[in-house]
């Protein structure tokens, strides 16, 4: 009787995953460790390995199928063997034995988003220990790595002076995120000053509301969550998905807002923005913030953004070139306020914001016309109400 | 680099901190004309007259005591014990007295004493004169304990425990007395509470105390030949204890073996495996294991007490048990 290959657990919240493609046929070889199936996760899409060699006997799960972890996918085992699919989603519960695994073990593997029942032990009584966790990681790297990417150092430099690391599936997903939307959408990124001596005021009696009101304080970037997202009414166009084909233009703005976190970037969206006021807003988004760096943002909360605000503001930058995140059409940057001396020795409050667009969809002079319009919001939001 | 003994190391801390500081002086038994049951003092009455090196009764109770009472009272005694079994004997004036005093006059009064003792198996002293009981002095806030391995650290943690303002346990493992190891003729000290790293090593990190720190590096070297890469890692002071250098040494190696001379249960192994477990538990890629000597008196007859002390032997085979 053939070995059953079960749908892996790739991460802590891994639940089930999609057979996206079978990268081998019934009746083929398969060696131990070689991929075998390509698997995403509402996280990220990975190529998962055989366990055992032999002959797949037979694909359970096709392509396009969601299974539940550690339900069988295919049935492994030697040319000729007698098939039984069997159900028994009942028992599958009892193959879940306690996995010995040193804490170190552990630790790397959860960094790491690795499931430890497809490592084999090598420690005292079969336990799995760091350097087996480590040589899976390496054996997987290498599977991962196309030609392209690796490239020598061009100056021989001894060991001592760079180390390697495996890169964390987030960043891995950041990473094929960025490039795709880089390769895809044409960017293009233009740069306004807007006047925000007023938005400066404002915070400061809103900070006086929410103090006596014991209502959260509002950031500028709740500020510009709320502004941007009732301008963004009036250019429906760039609140919106387009996926290379079909172009979607929502009626509601999900506020994505750009966090990072120890292992780089996360963007929680704040949904219906427009429809929330100020305070509402903040509560959010500091909620949102906190658990994003903690670690404890939920899936749901991360997906569903039709535009994006990313702030290096608090960083002194003014001007930068954000990378739309797909499938959004545009993503604006915020830089720092500072106070400019005008002539007639008037001080105001000034922000460089940078919009970058997908040129295919939004044309410069639409993305011009909404950074206008935003300028004005923004210099004087009380006449905007009007 | 000239060598001395332990021993040696010990006579020229003190002498050197008496020159220095009028205020230091010594008292035990038979401490002055005979120099000591282990000789530390021998020659020292010469130098400094019987004033300062003071020969005492036979009562532990009042060597502590009065070693208190001069502490409080501008004094910086070294209180010399013939054997650590006997410290039991004053333990009501080093417990109830000397950790406490600076604490319950809020700090009005201090006690910068010393209570140098021999301790530790292996010349068939017998089971009242060879026992190692730092666990007992560890328990107890407001005393430092120091434990050193070699020459070099003796004299350095010895001249800073001289010069502390608490009071400090010193305990001398009597089988290292006559043990050489290089010591500088310059003046040097080793701060309290600092670890020291005996010998690097990858595979594992081996914590010993004392005379076991040799005994581990004995064993590092054996295990070199099959591979096995070992790190000693000495605490020298237990309190306060180096927490950071055992951690940093077994986040590296993911494995730990804890050695020491005295009986296992509630040993000060225990202390630093629960130390381990609170700050490198998601290093550890195996249990940590304690050699020890079992849970008896210590054995008269010679092969019974080699039998009694952990052995080279005995910390081979730990570490391969979890490698």
């Amino acid at each position: 009787m053939g070995k059953e290959f079960v749908m892996p657990k790739l991460g802590m919240t891994m639940e089930e995953g999609t057979i996206t493609k079978w990268l081998k046929k019934e009746g083929d070889r398969i060696e131990k460790g070689e991929p075998i199936v390509e698997i995403m996760t509402d996280k990220v899409n990975m190529e998962v390995e055989s366990p055992y060699e032999g002959t797949l006997l037979k694909i359970i799960a096709k392509e396009g199928d969601v299974v539940p972890i550690l339900q069988p996918i295919a049935i492994i085992g030697e040319e000729g063997e007698e098939v039984k699919v069997e159900e028994k989603k009942e028992e599958v519960k009892a193959e879940e034995g306690i996995i010995k695994a040193s804490p170190a073990a552990k630790r790397l593997a959860r960094e790491a988003g690795i499931d430890l029942s497809l490592i084999k032990g090598t420690g005292p009584d079969g336990r799995i220990v760091e350097k087996d966790v480590l040589a899976y990681i390496e054996a997987h790297k290498k599977v991962e790595v196309t030609p392209q990417v690796t490239t020598e150092p061009s100056i021989k430099v001894s060991e001592a002076t760079y180390r390697e690391e495996s890169i964390s599936s987030l960043r891995r997903e950041i990473a094929s995120r960025l490039s795709r939307s880089y390769r895809e959408a044409v960017h293009i990124t233009l740069e306004f000053t807007a006047d925000v001596t007023n938005i400066v005021k404002i915070r400061e009696r809103l900070k006086e509301k929410a103090s006596t009101n014991n209502l959260p304080v509002p950031t500028f970037n709740d500020i510009f969550v709320r502004i941007v997202s009732l301008v963004l009414k009036d250019h429906p166009n760039l609140n919106a998905h387009f996926d290379g084909e079909k172009l979607t233009i929502f009626n509601t703005v999900n506020m994505g807002v750009a966090v990072a976190v120890k292992e780089g970037l996360l963007v929680p969206v704040v949904k219906e923005a427009e429809k929330k006021n100020i305070f509402e807003i903040a509560r959010i988004t500091s909620d949102l913030v906190n658990r994003t760096r903690e670690g404890k943002v939920l899936p749901d909360e991360l997906s569903g953004g039709t535009f994006t605000i990313t702030n290096l503001g608090m960083f002194g930058i003014d001007f930068f070139t954000p990378i739309i995140n797909p499938p959004q059409v545009a993503i604006l940057g915020i830089g720092r306020i500072k106070e400019v001396l005008k002539p007639g020795n008037m001080t105001v409050n000034e922000v460089v914001l940078s919009l970058s667009v997908d040129h295919r969809i939004v044309d410069g002079a639409p993305a011009a016309m909404f950074l206008r319009d935003l300028g004005e919001a923004l210099k004087d939001p009380v006449l905007y109400l009007f | 680099m000239r060598e001395i003994t332990f021993a040696e190391a010990i006579r020229e801390a003190m002498s050197e901190e008496m020159r220095k500081d009028p205020t230091v002086f010594i008292m035990g038994e038979d401490i002055g004309i005979y120099g000591g049951a282990f000789g530390v003092t021998r020659g020292m009455l010469a130098e400094f007259g019987p004033e300062r090196i003071k020969d005492t009764p036979i009562s532990e109770a009042a060597i502590v005591g009065s070693a208190v009472g001069s502490a409080m009272t501008g004094m910086r005694p070294i209180a010399e014990l013939m054997y650590v079994d006997f410290a039991t004997i004053g333990m009501d004036q080093l417990v109830n007295q000397a950790a406490k005093i600076r604490y319950m006059f809020g700090g009005k009064a201090k006690i910068p004493m010393v209570l140098r003792a021999p301790c530790g198996a292996g010349r068939g002293n017998a089971a009242q004169h060879s026992q190692c009981l730092e666990a007992f002095f560890v328990h107890v806030p407001g005393l430092k304990v120091v434990m050193p391995s070699t020459p070099y650290d003796a004299k350095g943690l010895l001249k800073s425990s001289i010069r502390d303002d608490n009071p400090v346990v010193f305990l001398e493992h009597k089988m290292l007395y006559n043990f050489k190891g290089p010591v500088p003729e310059e003046e040097y000290t080793i701060p309290l509470g600092v670890a020291d790293v005996k010998r690097e090593g990858k595979d594992v990190t081996v914590i010993a105390t004392a005379m076991m720190v040799h005994k581990a590096l004995n064993a590092a070297k054996e295990l070199e030949k099959e591979g096995i890469s070992v790190e000693v890692v000495d605490p020298r002071t237990l309190k306060p204890l180096d927490i950071e250098t055992l951690v940093r040494s077994v986040k590296k190696t993911k494995h730990a073996i804890v050695v020491h001379e005295a009986v296992k249960t509630n040993g000060f192994g225990a202390e630093i495996v629960a130390v381990l477990v609170e700050n490198a538990f998601d290093y550890l890629d195996a249990p940590i294991l304690r050699v020890t000597a079992p849970d008896t008196p210590v054995p008269y007859s010679r092969p019974l007490e080699d039998e009694f002390i952990p052995q080279e032997k005995e910390i081979i085979s730990a570490i391969k048990e979890i490698l």
